[in-house]
């Protein structure tokens, strides 16, 4: 074998190590987040399913580098505030977790998960289109702020599953749309 | 030789996480790598060692890489200091006596006089524009090529980095008044 050619298989190495680093130190955060929502929310089955996928896509994201990795991460960031807002509009208004949320949610925790998903959406959105590939960062930031934030509000039902989802979508396009525009004036 | 923006092209994708990008940009730059290291160190064998851990260290950081900066000109930073660093430790083994003694030992045959004047002019050259900077950018300059940690230290790497960076950018304003761009 000459010798750039195991120079160029020990660059590989070096490179995909670096990458693996960073999905490993991925699944720490997501993991970080898991002990958070439990320590929030009231844990179902579905908020493992979700914990896992969360899991597995920050993973994967962040091994991939570049634009996924630094979307996903903003996407945790942006799935922050409805995996927190929720518990403290519940625990404003009724002590203690979301008791309640197995039979119906509370239309507050709903609104505060549609509200939330929305606005950071918006941010989301506008912080794509400013980066060098939009469309690998906004896809995901969308996925990973969706998974972070059903851990909060999928725990609220339904309704608050489909607020998050609907809310990071609408904002993440209004937010684009709204950093397109002003880009052109 | 590929061309410079071909270079940063790859350099841009390899991190973004583009795979593809890795053999050509690696073949792009071994030759140089080699041939730079091979220069500095004077000895073929040592050369393709420092060229092969300057880029495994390379392609180990290459999501750190700053599109704003030339690729070619990051690539042989780190050859460069993969060689001071290879020199200092055969000298620390004892392999050689002093500082640029490998190169001198091995190299002396096959350098004529020639290249060793214009090297010398050049050395000269680069001093007298390294003089020409403020105290506070020589003294960070010189902590950089150095190693010295007292300074490296005393702040913090962010710090350090931005002071080098400005330093560098300086050093290079004077020595493109003085003798053009290269």
């Amino acid at each position: 074998m000459e010798r750039s050619d195991l120079a160029l298989r020990r660059a590989r190495r070096a490179y995909e190590t670096t990458h693996v680093a960073a999905g490993v130190r991925a699944l720490g955060l997501a993991a970080g987040l898991c002990v958070l929502a439990i320590g929030l929310h009231r844990i179902t089955s579905m908020s493992w399913l979700v914990a896992a996928l969360l899991a597995a896509t920050l993973a994967t994201l962040a091994w991939r580098g570049g634009a996924y990795r630094r979307g996903a991460l903003a996407g945790v960031l942006a799935g922050l505030p409805p995996l927190v807002v929720p518990s403290i509009v519940f625990a404003m208004s009724h002590p203690g977790h979301c008791t309640g949320c197995a039979t119906g949610a509370s239309w507050p925790c709903m609104l505060a998960c549609l509200g939330t998903s929305a606005l950071v959406g918006v941010v989301v959105g506008h912080r794509a289109s400013a980066d060098r590939m939009p469309r690998a960062f906004g896809l995901s930031a969308i996925a990973t702020a969706a998974l972070t934030g059903l851990l909060g509000c999928g725990t609220v039902g339904l309704g608050g599953a489909l607020g998050v989802v609907a809310g990071l979508v609408a904002g993440g396009v209004a937010g684009w749309v709204v950093a397109g525009r002003t880009a052109r004036a | 030789m590929t061309d410079r923006v071909q270079l940063d092209r790859w350099m841009a994708d390899a991190a973004e996480g583009d795979r593809t990008a890795l053999t050509p940009l690696f073949h792009a730059l071994w030759p140089v790598v080699l041939g730079y290291a091979t220069r500095f160190l004077g000895d073929r064998a040592l050369a393709e060692d420092c060229a092969q851990d300057a880029l495994v260290r390379l392609f180990g950081q290459l999501d750190r890489y700053d599109r704003e900066r030339d690729a070619l000109t990051w690539a042989l930073t780190h050859t460069h200091w993969q060689c001071l660093t290879l020199r200092k430790k055969r000298l620390r083994r004892g392999e050689v006596g002093e500082l640029g003694e490998v190169r001198d030992a091995t190299d002396a045959r096959s350098v004529d006089g020639r290249a060793l004047a214009e090297e010398r002019e050049l050395v000269r050259d680069a001093l007298a524009t390294l003089a020409s900077l403020p105290p506070r950018d020589i003294e960070v300059l010189t902590a950089s090529l150095t190693d010295d940690d007292e300074l490296r230290r005393s702040l913090a790497p962010a710090t350090f980095r931005k002071r080098l960076e400005r330093a560098l950018g300086r050093l290079r304003t004077s020595w493109s008044s003085r003798h053009g761009t290269l």
